[in-house]
């Protein structure tokens, strides 16, 4: 299911939000800063909300 | 239609659906479902005898709801084979039958209300796909009034208006009171050159359609008035800027500006609009009898199923991708599959013509020659290594290896083999072996590099049609970039293993790029998204490891790309300045074990 996830650019180092579906067909991302297409996907974003309330 | 319908050598199968597609090139078998008609076509002499009894009125597909048709209908006017069907689903009911009238009243027993689909299977050798495309549904641009105001129309309604046999038999007229529209307004690009609605390509068609239209209208009614509102008008081609030039002289008005928002005079159904008109820079106010929005075009909404049957790629519009826009225009990146008309991209007639021409040609070629030349990069399956676990069947872009899961072994077809090597780079056995491009090939690369001077390097996987070819443009162009990125070829991304990767961190590597085709361009279908997929494993597997996931980076770099590719080159050179040969020695030390631990594990088992 598409959700809201972390990516953390590996060229740059920043971190932003995007919408990924880690079973769904891949598509081409790449950063909103520098464009490159090094970016990870780290966590979904309520995973990081869950965190926080633990 | 009349001409093919009637070729000896041409088996026509209408109202039929593709469910399958297996084998190769020269050996395809698909399973077509032939759908039930009802109606014996073989029999059926189209009297039209049975449409006269049907109770059942709907909407007719083809008038673009303008007109009625019965549940029993003939498609199209032109249809081949000229035989009547009956949509079940309109149909009053056939168990218990609940009409029959169509049945009683035709003369040569042709009705079959027990008919079923027929499931065929056809041996193939080569296949065109010539699926066409959708038109734009403009009800989601509220701003038109599209489906609130009957006088607004698309362009697919105006063709039947304006059509001798469509539902007004030609006389142009306004739907929502039947009078002739005096004054007709065009909006162009509805649909369109727009990412707001979904799609940022050009229509293609919508333009010279518009100036085709404008004509038949000064030409039948020399009264009306016809505005065109538009962005920039797209004629190029032969002749098409001679008729713009006659629509211009035959007093179209041709006004730069998309219109906001129309609304309506809700006593005479008027439509009236604010634009500004971007030459003479001001904001006009115009009244219409009639409003045509020129809606663009689609990929087929379907078009999923037969990419999936016959393994091809799409583009990030949505439609069909060649497998080299300029040297294999028509061929699918399947062998044996081939591309024709609007599947590919928006085209008109002319054009579809003559790509269909060459389509045929291509197939042509390859049915006569009756043998298929193939490039030795194939992969070879060692069957006494393999597991059957099926890895490499999943990842093969053309389908080309079939696993025995209870022999645990599995089969390549070298026809339809296109040598990405991303089967090799799945196979954890080591018991796929790409010709010319195999694993001891590519670790003697790496190793090589790698024998000195280890921490000024940084090691390059780039693919064969894009990154490596994106390193050649930068070349020839003049384009310097740092000598310390060593470059490693491989014919796709997806070739590059995770074992590669760390067999350069291993080597004291201090930055690793993995490069590629950008999605869209992908020359083995979509198998550079087992590139992205290894990427991940790997960042996860350093982090676990406690190297920084920073030094293996991944770029999408195409063939034309060549400051891109200078680009990338000086911020890898950037990354490696700031990797200490501490964190190599670290990494070298923590791979090695892990290797050894690996191989200790392997030589047990």
């Amino acid at each position: 299911m598409e959700k809201m996830w972390v990516f953390k650019c590996q060229r740059c180092g920043c971190d932003y939000q995007e919408v990924y579906d880690p079973k769904a067909a891949l598509r081409e991302r790449s950063c909103p800063q520098c464009r490159s297409n090094s970016v990870r996907p780290l966590h979904d974003v309520d995973s990081t909300k869950r965190q926080a309330k633990g | 239609m009349m001409d093919a319908g009637r070729h000896p050598l041409i088996k026509l199968m209408s109202y039929s659906e593709i469910e399958d597609v297996n084998g190769y090139v020269g050996n395809f078998k698909v399973t077509v479902r032939k759908k039930a008609r009802y109606v014996d076509e073989t029999v059926c002499n189209s009297c039209g005898e049975c449409e006269k009894v049907c109770p059942a009125i709907h909407p007719d597909e083809f008038q673009m709801g303008l007109a009625t048709r019965k549940a029993v209908h003939l498609p199209f006017p032109q249809a081949v084979p000229s035989a009547y069907l009956i949509n079940m689903e309109n149909c009053l009911g056939t168990n218990p039958i609940a009409c029959g009238k169509c049945a009683e009243v035709c003369e040569k027993n042709a009705i079959n209300y027990d008919m079923q689909d027929e499931i065929v299977v056809l041996d193939i050798g080569a296949i065109v796909v010539a699926t066409g495309i959708d038109v734009y549904d403009p009800t989601q641009q509220d701003e038109y009034g599209y489906t609130r105001f009957q006088n607004v129309i698309t362009s697919m309604e105006f063709e039947r208006l304006i059509c001798a046999g469509g539902p007004t038999v030609g006389h142009l007229v306004r739907p929502g009171d039947h009078t002739t529209p005096l004054r007709i307004g065009f909006i162009q690009c509805v649909g369109s050159r727009s990412l707001r609605d979904g799609a940022g390509f050009c229509s293609n068609i919508c333009c010279m359609n518009t100036v085709k239209d404008t004509l038949l209208i000064r030409d039948h009614y020399p009264d009306a008035e016809c505005s065109v509102f538009y962005i920039d008008i797209r004629a190029f081609g032969k002749g098409f800027e001679d008729l713009y030039d006659k629509s211009r002289e035959a007093g179209v008005k041709y006004i730069r500006g998309i219109p906001g928002e129309i609304t309506e005079d809700p006593a005479t159904g008027n439509l009236r609009m604010v634009v500004e008109n971007t030459t003479t820079r001001s904001i006009e106010e115009h009244e219409f009898d009639m409003i045509v929005l020129s809606v663009g075009v689609r990929p087929r909404a379907d078009g999923g199923d037969i990419r999936r049957h016959l393994t091809l790629s799409q583009t990030s519009d949505g439609f069909l991708m060649e497998a080299h826009p300029k040297l294999k225009p028509v061929d699918a990146p399947t062998r044996g599959v081939y591309i024709a008309g609007c599947a590919e991209a928006p085209k008109d007639v002319k054009e579809s013509v003559t790509q269909a021409s060459a389509a045929a040609a291509r197939a042509g070629v390859l049915l006569n020659a009756g043998k298929v030349t193939v490039e030795a990069i194939t992969c070879t399956i060692d069957n006494d290594l393999c597991h059957g676990c099926g890895a490499c069947e999943k990842v093969c872009p053309y389908g080309a290896i079939t696993v025995d899961k209870g022999a645990k072994t599995a089969a390549v077809v070298e026809a339809a083999c296109a040598g990405c090597g991303t089967c090799g780079s799945a196979c954890r056995f080591d018991a796929i072996t790409m010709r010319h491009f195999t694993d001891a090939q590519i670790v003697a690369q790496v190793d090589a590099l790698l024998a000195e001077r280890q921490s000024g390097k940084v090691i390059v996987f780039a693919c064969n049609w894009c990154s490596y070819a994106g390193g050649d443009t930068a070349g020839t162009s003049r384009m310097l970039y740092p000598a310390s990125n060593r470059l490693i070829r491989t014919m796709c991304s997806g070739r590059i293993s995770e074992e590669f990767v760390l067999r350069a961190f291993r080597k004291g590597a201090p930055i690793v790029l993995v490069s590629g085709c950008h999605f869209a361009d992908c020359h083995y279908i979509d198998a550079n998204r087992q590139t992205v997929k290894r990427v991940y494993r790997l960042w996860k597997q350093l982090e676990k490891l406690g190297i920084r996931t920073e030094r293996l980076q991944l770029e999408w770099i195409s063939a034309a790309e060549g400051p891109k590719f200078q680009k990338t080159m000086r911020e890898m050179e950037e990354l490696r300045a700031q990797v200490t040969q501490e964190e190599i020695d670290h990494t070298v030390k923590v791979l090695t074990e892990q290797f050894e631990k690996r191989r200790l594990k392997k030589v047990r088992s």
